[in-house]
């Protein structure tokens, strides 16, 4: 089975812009996508959630486009696009069929050098962002998990909302937003990927006629502190009415860059992959505790979080569930791990990569996420990597990672039953 | 040059009934095999919602020739991934896998279709899993509305319930509930496997019919539903929940995919609130232009199937935007019954739907979900080169049309999931 991503290219234009370029024709589609390197890490108090705004508003006008203008193309061409802000970058893209997906090239022209910024347009969207906010922390993982990341951080801004604090929203500056956009924005702070039915020789012309004429700038370098490092256990506590207790831990995790990345990765499939892993087998099946359980860990720049999280069963008390969790996690550093367990491991990494794969649009956002962070080499490496993982360097990494000592213990109880009033309908 | 899309497939019915579809893209070494049985939430009897989905969650649970540990352990330790679905009219396995474990994946689904045993430990512990999933449900106010909208407009039927079942209906269910089910819903003649991607369908024939050609289909008719009647009268139901945000969901019965309106209502969706972006009509005007929300749409064609689906519009805010939020979705929608649409908007659809439908057939498990709705409504294989020319054929005239004919502005069901708010009237 030949993993290795050979066809993927790399070209950089003279302004300093990345162009990653993949030909797929099994579908007559194109997916285009623009990377650039800003996000909450490049945040700090004040403006938390400014790159998030700032994805807001790139649909809401530039120079070329008016306001909606963006959408209706992509609409007249049968396409779609969106965007995402995350931790490390914020993204933007187009999917169109293949004979007529070129004005994604125009737009993302436009977009990188001429937003608008009308000050109308930029209220109405700091409405439909609080609205978005308070959506999210009206769900209860969203409040708890808002609460473990602050706590598991002291000084590095991965301890923010992505989405940004209520009062930061609301105090955000049309100004900052300007100094933001002009500060990230630039051809050499980003990376163009293109995934589908295109010839490569023909696309590049075409992207270096459209994007290389963008002057590159001197973006800035802001200093992302250091994470001091926790030196003891702490724990969240959450309570709003629910139905259901849920428990959400944060240990700190490697980065990207760091060696043990693999190790972590087979730990989460160890944990709670399917119905033979560790945490589900212990905690659903034999001690009923829980009625579901997942780990979940992200590719980021600098060392961020290996989430563990679930729904308590009712009456079950926390503490117990603490210990049986503690005590798992003390098996792995115990002793070797069966091959059997270590293979299945693998390959379900191997299978999940091959999935994340599948259509041009995933193709795009694996190899513009790990061009962004890393280098999209990543992935020729990342099967023979998770391959050479072993028993070792898994206890290896679960004792430097998993350790309650360094962990965020969050959990959100009820504060009261839920008090629902029903009427009977009204002819 | 119109897009056109030519999908390949090879149909099969075994003599048992059993129908099989393959349709091959040797692109990546992944095969995605399902299988759809006509055994959803329609098949319920009355005093047992969640029977079918119970039943269908359980098939993995143990078998005659396999206990639940081994199934697992033979599945996931190469990788595979399983999911298990049932829904308002059908239940259903899917299995993602490598080419080379293909041959496992037919023996596991042979025995979850023909041979499962529904062992009574394993249904005790699903049964706790699924008590408390219905729990944590209560806690998204919008499943709370979406589950109090059914209720009201599927009244009287099977398809009232959530296709979960009730709290008090999963506590009662038992062994011999589940294994009369499965005698009686689980037969040749209501399924239909299909396959996508890396296979070949002459291999795959042979396969399935070597493994379910002595499958017998059981002296029982299928329960077709009696029609579902539209309401007569307005209804308005008002639930208080300890939230922040606010949730409306207006509506009524929809309509069948076998409507021979389908492509219009797909047309008159894209114009009112499903398009892309914010170029349909509700999420241009309240959250576009009045910032009231993150989250609001409308549509009509998507949720259609065997039985009527649902018209439903949506909006997510803040209560003191309650009235404005209610009169701005149903003001859109009376806009459009009672002046019709431009020219210029029929045009932006059908572009949209000429060139958006290849997205519908990127993924090996698109492509099965696709080859499942040909089988089912008859839509005949060549649907994907017919289908722009059947939205280019669709008027102005067909589109108002069909808005006054389906679109019901006075007898329509209005559910408001909430915090109490002092301007807010409650029902």
């Amino acid at each position: 089975m030949d993993y290795q991503l050979n066809d993927v290219t790399r070209h950089r234009l003279a302004n300093g812009l990345t162009v990653i370029t993949r030909e797929d024709h099994s579908v007559p589609i194109v997916a285009s996508m623009i990377w650039y390197r800003v996000g909450s890490r490049t945040e700090r108090p004040g403006i938390t959630g400014i790159s998030h705004l700032l994805e807001h508003m790139m649909f809401k006008g530039t120079q070329r486009y008016a306001k909606g203008e963006i959408d209706y193309i992509t609409t007249r061409h049968g396409g779609s696009n969106n965007a995402f802000t995350s931790r490390d970058y914020t993204a933007y893209y187009f999917t169109f069929a293949s004979d007529r997906w070129h004005p994604a090239l125009e737009i993302e022209a436009d977009r990188m050098e001429n937003a608008a910024f009308d000050p109308e347009e930029f209220e109405l969207e700091r409405q439909v962002v609080l609205e978005e906010l308070r959506m999210d922390l009206d769900t209860p993982w969203g409040a708890l998990r808002q609460a473990v990341e602050l706590a598991s951080f002291q000084t590095h801004p991965y301890r923010y909302p992505i989405i940004g604090t209520l009062e930061d929203v609301n105090e955000i500056s049309i100004e900052e937003l300007n100094a933001h956009y002009r500060g990230f924005y630039a051809p050499n702070n980003s990376t163009l990927v293109l995934v589908g039915d295109f010839r490569q020789d023909e696309v590049l012309k075409e992207v270096d006629t459209i994007l290389g004429r963008i002057p590159s700038r001197e973006t800035p370098h802001p200093e992302v502190p250091a994470e001091l490092g926790q030196r003891r256990e702490n724990r969240v506590e959450i309570r709003k009415t629910t139905h259901v207790p849920r428990l959400l831990w944060a240990f700190p995790a490697p980065s990207v860059h760091d060696r043990e990345h693999y190790s972590i990765e087979m730990i989460d499939k160890l944990l709670s992959e399917g119905k033979l892993a560790r945490l589900y087998r212990r905690l659903v099946e034999e001690e009923r505790v829980m009625s579901g359980v997942m780990t979940e860990f992200d590719e980021t720049q600098d060392p961020y979080l290996f989430f563990l999280r679930g729904e308590l069963q009712p009456d079950v008390d926390p503490i117990r569930v603490e210990k049986l969790i503690d005590a798992e996690i003390a098996l792995l550093l115990d002793g070797p791990i069966p091959e059997s367990e270590l293979e299945r491991a693998r390959n379900q990494c191997l299978s999940q990569f091959l999935a994340d794969f599948e259509t041009p649009l995933d193709q795009a956002v694996q190899l513009g996420l790990l061009e962004t962070l890393i280098g999209f080499e990543y992935w020729n490496s990342y099967v023979e990597r998770i391959q050479s993982v072993t028993s070792h360097d898994i206890r290896a990494a679960a004792d430097k990672y998993l350790r309650a000592d360094a962990s965020t213990k969050g959990i959100l109880i009820t504060e009261q039953t839920s008090g629902s009033t029903p009427h009977a309908p009204q002819a | 040059m119109p897009l056109k899309l030519n999908l390949k497939c090879e149909r099969q019915r075994l003599d048992n009934g059993l129908v099989i579809l393959v349709s091959e893209n040797h692109k990546v070494p992944l095969v995605s095999l399902n299988a759809f049985v006509l055994a959803g939430q329609d098949q319920n009897p009355p005093e047992k919602p969640g029977l079918a989905a119970f039943t269908a969650r359980m098939l993995d649970e143990g078998t005659e020739n396999y206990d639940y540990a081994k199934m697992a352990e033979l599945l996931e330790g190469v990788g595979g991934a399983l999911s298990i679905f049932s829904q308002r009219e059908l239940s259903g396995v899917n299995m993602q896998l490598k080419t080379e474990d293909l041959n496992l994946g037919f023996e596991l689904l042979a025995e979850m279709l023909c041979r499962p045993v529904f062992p009574g430990d394993r249904l005790e512990l699903e049964k706790e899993k699924v008590l408390n999933h219905l729990r944590s449900m209560q806690d998204d106010p919008q499943t709370v509305a979406g589950n109090a909208f059914n209720r009201l407009i599927y009244a009287g039927t099977p398809l009232q319930y959530p296709a979960l079942g009730l709290q008090e209906s999963v506590g009662q269910l038992s062994v011999p509930d589940l294994r009369s089910f499965h005698l009686r819903r689980y037969s040749p003649a209501s399924t239909l496997i299909v396959l996508a991607g890396d296979v070949s369908a002459k291999a795959a024939r042979e396969c399935i019919e070597a493994r379910f050609g002595g499958w017998k289909t059981p002296d029982y008719e299928h329960a077709v539903l009696p029609e579902i009647r539209k309401q007569q009268a307005p209804i308005v139901e008002t639930k208080i929940v300890d939230k922040e945000q606010l949730h409306i969901l207006l509506g009524h019965l929809g309509v069948k995919r076998k409507n021979p309106d389908f492509p219009v209502l797909q047309v008159l969706d894209v114009i009112l609130g499903s398009g892309p972006g914010f170029t349909s009509r509700i999420p241009r005007r309240l959250r576009d232009e009045q910032g009231l929300a993150y989250t609001t749409y409308s549509d009509i064609s998507g949720s259609s199937g065997i039985y009527p689906g649902r018209f439903s519009a949506y909006i997510c805010t803040s209560p003191e935007n309650r009235e404005i939020a209610l009169q701005g979705l149903i003001g859109e929608i009376r806009n459009l019954v009672e002046e019709g649409i431009t020219d210029e908007e029929l045009e932006t659809a059908q572009d949209y739907l000429t060139g958006s439908f290849v997205f519908d057939v990127q993924s090996n498990a698109m492509v099965a979900r696709f080859l499942l709705s040909v089988e089912l409504f008859d839509l005949g294989m060549d649907y994907l080169e017919r289908y722009p020319d059947m939205i280019r054929s669709v008027t102005r005239e067909d589109v108002e049309r069909v808005a006054r004919l389906y679109l019901d502005t006075v007898n329509y069901t209005t559910v408001i999931v909430g915090p109490s708010y002092p301007d807010s009237k409650t029902a």
